[in-house]
Order: structure tokens, then sequence, then C-alpha cells
């Protein structure tokens, strides 16, 4: 089960408004490459893991991707706060506004709603286990796209953080691949 | 934060922990690396000592029987992770 | 000829094609086809702590900056 501790794990204090970057941003709280989509996989996938590694690894990175989920919502929550609707039309999010005001919605950048068909569980831990290095490669290109999209330090530095991740989770995944292969090997798996 | 201290020891909280989930990471795939757990422990019991500290002179930072609360029920006391103040 | 294949050129060994020992890379022997390998970490030296959450990682080796408003000409 979970038990929430209320703090960042990066901490997020955003003075601008800016509801176009808000609008790019959310794509990694609810879209296809992001945090959330990530969470899920891992956590759903644990379940077949044949050995402790695994298990403890993808309920551990699925757990810390939660508080990058929090740590995204954030980011978008402070980047609509204090933006006028006028502000927000010419920055070309009004259609958002006017489906979740200035809330925070899983969604992605082009506007899709977040569906498990971003994730897969495939049942099988070396597949679930490539599907997981390519899942943190592509969120850390899409911190990269961010990153040359913003201009604000207060938006770029938690960015940074969160791409930095990706690249510790990508070697642990890789790790973990590394032992459930030499483990099934030795059992002679069908 | 308007107080700066708690700020502070929150800072510090997260600097701490951010060691702890690192190293837990890693030693989920090296589980017999004698260094990492060492600091791991070390790291962890740092952390707690913090914890309570702040927990003591604020508010609770974990609820579902983690930490006590003094009256009224401080768990719901701002601000939440995501305000500024 | 179909397809433009020579079929009656002789098999070559692949590694007769390729420059010997700059293309491959240093495998363990008896490695496997159709997988990947990932190199262990090893944990030696560390970040302290305020640093290594500016980072995002503890790991010196594990470090990939990303300075892109940093470029020159910006």
């Amino acid at each position: 089960m979970w038990i929430y501790e209320k703090k960042l794990e990066y901490p997020v204090r955003i003075k601008n408004p800016n509801p176009k970057m808000a609008k790019l941003i959310i794509t990694q709280y609810g879209g296809p490459d992001g945090e959330l989509a990530a969470s899920l996989r891992y956590l759903s996938q644990r379940y077949i893991m044949p050995i402790p590694e695994a298990k403890g690894l993808l309920t551990d990175i699925g757990t810390e991707e939660l508080a990058h989920f929090e740590i995204v919502g954030t980011m978008v929550y402070q980047l609509m706060k204090g933006a006028s609707p006028e502000e927000i039309k010419a920055a070309g999010a009004a259609d958002y506004f006017v489906d979740h005001g200035r809330g925070v919605y899983p969604q992605s950048a082009a506007g899709n709603p977040f569906t498990a068909a971003y994730i897969q569980s495939k049942g099988d831990p070396v597949t679930d286990l490539y599907e997981n290095l390519a899942a943190e490669q592509k969120a850390r290109s899409t911190y990269e796209y961010l990153i040359q999209t913003a201009d604000d330090p207060d938006v770029i530095e938690p960015l940074k953080f969160l791409r930095e991740r990706e690249v510790v989770h990508f070697q642990r995944f890789g790790e973990a691949l590394m032992k459930v292969q030499e483990y099934l090997e030795s059992k002679k798996y069908f | 934060m308007k107080n700066n201290e708690r700020a502070r020891l929150l800072d510090e909280i997260r600097a701490i922990e951010f060691m702890t989930i690192e190293l837990n990471l890693y030693l989920d795939t090296h589980p017999d690396d004698q260094k990492a757990l060492n600091d791991y422990n070390s790291y962890t019991k740092q952390l707690m000592a913090l914890k309570d500290e702040y927990q003591r002179r604020y508010d609770p930072l974990s609820n579902f029987g983690t930490a006590v609360s003094e009256y009224p029920w401080a768990w719901i006391n701002e601000p939440w992770p995501w305000e500024l103040d | 000829m179909r397809d433009g294949y020579a079929y009656n050129q002789p098999i070559i060994p692949w590694d007769q094609n390729y420059p010997i020992t700059s293309y491959i890379p240093p495998f363990p022997p008896n490695s496997k086809l159709a997988r990947a390998y990932f190199i262990y970490q090893r944990y030696t030296r560390s970040f302290p702590p305020k640093e290594a959450l500016d980072k995002g990682t503890m790991f010196p080796e594990l470090y990939s900056p990303y300075p892109y408003h940093d470029r020159k000409g910006i």
C-alpha cells in the first residue's frame, strides 16, 4: 500500500505564470511518455517478475514516478495560477481553459486524454523490462525537448532533475534485465 | 515559506531523503553491496531524526498512522507541497 | 539473377568483411546474440546530499548534464 509524504521530491517555485508552457509540460503529466504512464506501467508489471530484485525495483521506481507525477502537476498548477483569461487565450491555451479552467487534467500536449494504451504490461519479464528501457529513453527525450522550449530557470531546474532521474532509472532497469535474463537462462525457461 | 527555519529544515530533509531514494534503487539491483547498505542505514537514521524534529516543531509530514497530530487535526494544515507562500 | 542478389557468390563469414577489432566491442566470450547487455554500476564515490539533489543523482558516473541554455551564442 502507499503512504503519502507531504513534500515534493524536488522543490517547484515558479514565480511567473505561463499558460503556453503549462500546455506543453502537461504532456509529462498525462501524455504517452509521462510520469503517470511510467508509474502505472511499472506498478502493473511488478506482479509477474520472477526475482525479488525486480519486484523491489519496479515497486520503488513506480513509486518514485508518482512523486514525479506530483512535481509535474505542481508545475502545471503554478504555471496556470494567476494567469488571466486574456493571457490564457493569447497563449493559445483557451481550449484547455474552457474544459479544465486553471485545473490540472491528465492529457498529452496535443490534448489527448490519458489512456492505458500508452503503457504495456506484457506478462513476460524480459519483454516488460525492454519496454521500460524504451520508456525511460522516451521520457528523457521529452524532457530535453521541454527544456529546449523553456526559458524560465524556475521551470528549467525541475525539468533537468526529472531528466536526470530517467537516466538513472534506465541504468537500474538494465541491471534488472541482466539479473532476470541470467535467472531465466539458468532455469532453462520456456 | 513564511518561516525560513521551517523551509531550511524541510530542504535538508529533502536532500537526505534523496540520498536514501538513490541508495534504495541501487540496493534493489545490488543487494549485497555492503558499503551502499551502510550508507543507506546511516542516512536513514539521520533522516528519521530530522523528520522527528520537523514533526515536533511544525506539522506532520505523513499520515495513516506514521506520526501523531496536535489538536485540531494538523495533517490538513497548509502549505501543501504545490503551494508557494 | 533475381532481385539483383548474387546467388552464385560464396558465403563469406561476417567477420571477414569488416576490419578487425575496431568495430567489435569488448564483449565477454560466450556472449549471446539477440539480447542486450548492461554493465553493472559499482558504487564508490558520491556527491554530497544537496549537490546530489540539485544534479538529480548522487553518482558521478551516472551524471549526464544537459546544458542546453548554456551554449555559446545564446
